[in-house]
């Protein structure tokens, strides 16, 4: 496995609506193996790689958690608002790094806060209009030079890889990978593969209804994380997606309940190709699937899962193992004839 | 006035029939085409055969209110909210169903509360309104579960500038777009005015896929909270500082560039605005933004302190800069060329 584009491409910064650089990482991947690639009004990269077969689209997302700067004050500190499902005790004292600005252009200088916590006297009562951005500014002036309203960050964090895990603020982009070795990879299809890297998931999967619409794909695989439960609690575990069991074949999560056909064939092609696979079913988790599923009349839909902890923090971790599973997967599905699967 | 006659119909989620009949008959001699879907939305096309960019403009035409879910052995009615912050409801008068009936909402009187309830907002299954019945007989012949119950309230204008009303959200968004259907543009502009916004966004869900338009402007009343005691930074808009910009809520973020295009115009035409500073709330932007393979929409929005009860109160010059920014902007987005397709 390309652990160095596994790095590259979650080491990138992508706020929702900010997804310029992973755009161009994408496109610069793709452009001589993909027959077309074309950027949608959101922002969304579609690649096609032609083939007499079915429609088949394979989706991720290209962004991450982030914030948007809505005011500061008259000291120059921030206040901002979150894209992404983030709480309280995740977001605060975190580390944030500011977006340049305009995206893509080249690093003038990298800026950096931290999310802090105005004092308050009862404790219990601190919430997220309490939070604030500190970035060391002295005054509103000096923080309007460096930083405008609507402004975008996300948290900081270096992509730490070892031999067994990936740990990265960027770590949603996993999907990404997969899909763009995929796509990299893979010999002639039999189906009309559409690559699709969504902007905006953390703004409640924006691209994703939107280009579900553009592609009008005849079969539909959304490529994500999904939490993994087997984490230290008190509560018994009750739901199955473990880290290191490999890729996660999703059945449903709060929004969508795949099509039984795609859930069957996904789980065929594992077997036959020896994949590790283990089933999804996850409870107040939302993916790409849910709009897609619904859209157009209706689109059979799947989801190839990689398990990760801490999926709502600023640093969740997968194991490598189960992105290299999920990459196997991709590649057995793309060549794969998805016929006959409703 | 305009403004007056839009804010004093009823408009409830499902039942917009009657703000809808007074926008279709203000804008009827300005649009080629009208129609009605099958939620209720209304949707009307300027200048339908004018070539260059084509601009939507949405606003939604019901308001927040309750719902009477039944009615009691004594004639009071049982009511469910249509999003109505529960302490606002009591000892205020609403106007329930078709008919209009008057009624009061009440409330437990003082000697009869406990410590606990003294502290604390009534929840809205405690409360009921009175419409004088004085059987569930009586009272069954006037109304019938189902039957909404709106705000009662005058409009009104005080202060310097000010203006108080309810539904003003979003009636004041149907006021603007009322007024460039009413201009002499050259420009093809369509306009959506949305059903049942307030419970879910729903009536957009199935016109935003109806409309096919290069750029989509959602006009809004929305939360002003600067009043006494409110930290700047929670404030969200000022009232007097012109329309509010959106960055983003939890269901869009707004294109920096045609955030930056609106700013420009404003400061180009001398019109203040403000941005929006928070990232709470929904609204239609979300379902166009996301339709048919996607658009970019800019929210525009008029700062309504109270809102979402009977005396929302706007800013007249709030209101006419929107007016004036939508105008200048259509305007410079025509010129442009659609500023350039790509976001």
């Amino acid at each position: 496995m390309n652990l160095e584009l596994l790095q590259k491409i979650c080491g990138l910064a992508a706020p929702s609506s900010g997804e310029g650089a992973v755009r161009d990482c994408v496109i610069d991947l793709l452009k001589d193996v993909a027959d077309e690639i074309k950027v949608d009004p959101l922002g969304s990269v579609i690649a096609r790689k032609k083939g007499a077969g079915p429609k088949v689209m394979f989706a991720c997302h290209m962004d991450q958690p982030s914030f948007m700067i809505n005011f500061i004050d008259k000291d120059g500190f921030l206040r901002f608002s979150h894209m992404g499902k983030l709480a309280f005790e995740q977001i605060r004292g975190q580390r944030v790094v500011f977006q340049n600005d305009p995206p893509g252009e080249s690093l003038r200088s990298v800026m950096t806060g931290v999310i802090a916590c105005e004092k308050i006297r009862d404790k219990q009562q601190a919430s997220m209009i309490h939070l604030y951005m500190d970035a060391g500014f002295r005054s509103r002036e000096e923080a309007e030079k460096h930083i405008a309203i609507g402004g975008l960050c996300v948290f900081a964090g270096e992509t730490v890889i070892d031999g067994r895990k990936i740990i990265s603020p960027g770590l949603g982009r996993a999907g990404a990978f997969v899909l763009a070795e995929t796509a990299k990879a893979m010999q002639s299809s039999p189906n009309d593969m559409y690559f699709v890297f969504n902007a905006q998931r953390e703004v409640d999967f924006a691209g994703a209804k939107a280009s579900v619409w553009t592609v009008s794909p005849d079969y539909a695989v959304c490529f994500d994380l999904a939490p993994s439960h087997d984490i230290p609690s008190p509560e018994i575990q009750q739901l199955p997606v473990r880290a290191g069991n490999g890729a996660a074949i999703k059945i449903k999560d709060s929004s969508v309940i795949c099509h039984p056909g795609l859930i069957h064939f996904i789980e065929d092609t594992a077997k036959e190709n020896g994949v590790r696979v283990q089933f999804e079913i996850s409870e107040s988790f939302q993916s790409g699937a849910g709009p897609v599923h619904t859209a157009n009349g209706g689109v059979p839909a799947g989801g190839v899962s990689i398990p990760a902890r801490g999926i709502d923090s600023a640093h969740p971790i997968a194991l490598l193992s189960d992105i290299e599973e999920s990459l196997r997967l991709a590649l057995h599905l793309a060549q794969k004839p998805f016929e006959n699967l409703v | 006035m305009l403004l007056k006659r839009l804010t004093e119909s009823a408009g409830l989620p499902g039942f917009e029939s009657g703000v809808r009949g007074v926008i279709m008959a203000e804008i009827k001699a300005h649009v080629d085409s009208m129609r009605v879907d099958r939620m209720g939305n209304l949707i009307a096309v300027k200048n339908e055969r004018a070539s260059g960019p084509h601009i939507a403009l949405s606003a939604h035409m019901d308001e927040v209110g309750l719902a009477v879910k039944g009615i009691d052995s004594d004639g009071y009615l049982r009511v469910a909210s249509w999003g109505v912050d529960p302490r606002i409801l009591p000892a205020k008068t609403v106007l329930v169903g078709k008919n209009k009936i008057p009624g009061v909402i009440g409330f437990k009187p003082w000697r009869l509360t406990s410590e606990a309830e003294r502290d604390k907002a009534a929840k809205t299954e405690d409360l009921s309104i009175d419409i004088g019945a004085f059987t569930k007989e009586e009272a069954a012949e006037l109304v019938s579960p189902g039957d909404y119950a709106a705000f009662d309230s005058e409009f009104m204008e005080f202060g310097a500038h000010k203006i108080k009303a309810k539904a003003l959200d979003d009636r004041v968004g149907c006021a603007v777009i009322i007024g460039i259907l009413q201009s002499n543009m050259p420009y093809k502009i369509s306009a959506v005015f949305n059903t049942q916004e307030e419970v879910g966004l729903r009536g957009s869900s199935a016109s935003a896929n109806q409309i096919f338009a290069d750029l989509v402007i959602n006009l809004e009343g929305t939360i002003c909270a600067d009043t006494s005691g409110v930290p700047e930074h929670l404030r969200v808009t000022t009232q007097g500082m012109g329309p509010a910009i959106s960055l983003s809520d939890r269901t869009s973020v707004y294109f920096k560039k045609y955030r930056e295009a609106i700013l420009k115009t404003a400061r180009d035409n001398g019109i203040p605005c403000q941005f929006r500073q928070t990232g709470m709330g929904g609204t239609d932007s979300a379902n166009f933004h996301a339709a048919h393979g996607g658009a970019p929409v800019i929210g525009l929005a008029v700062p309504c302190r109270y809102i979402h009860s009977p005396v929302s109160v706007m800013d007249k010059r709030d209101f006419e800069n929107t007016g004036a920014l939508t105008a200048k902007f259509i305007e410079y987005f025509n010129q442009t060329g659609g500023l350039g397709r790509e976001s």
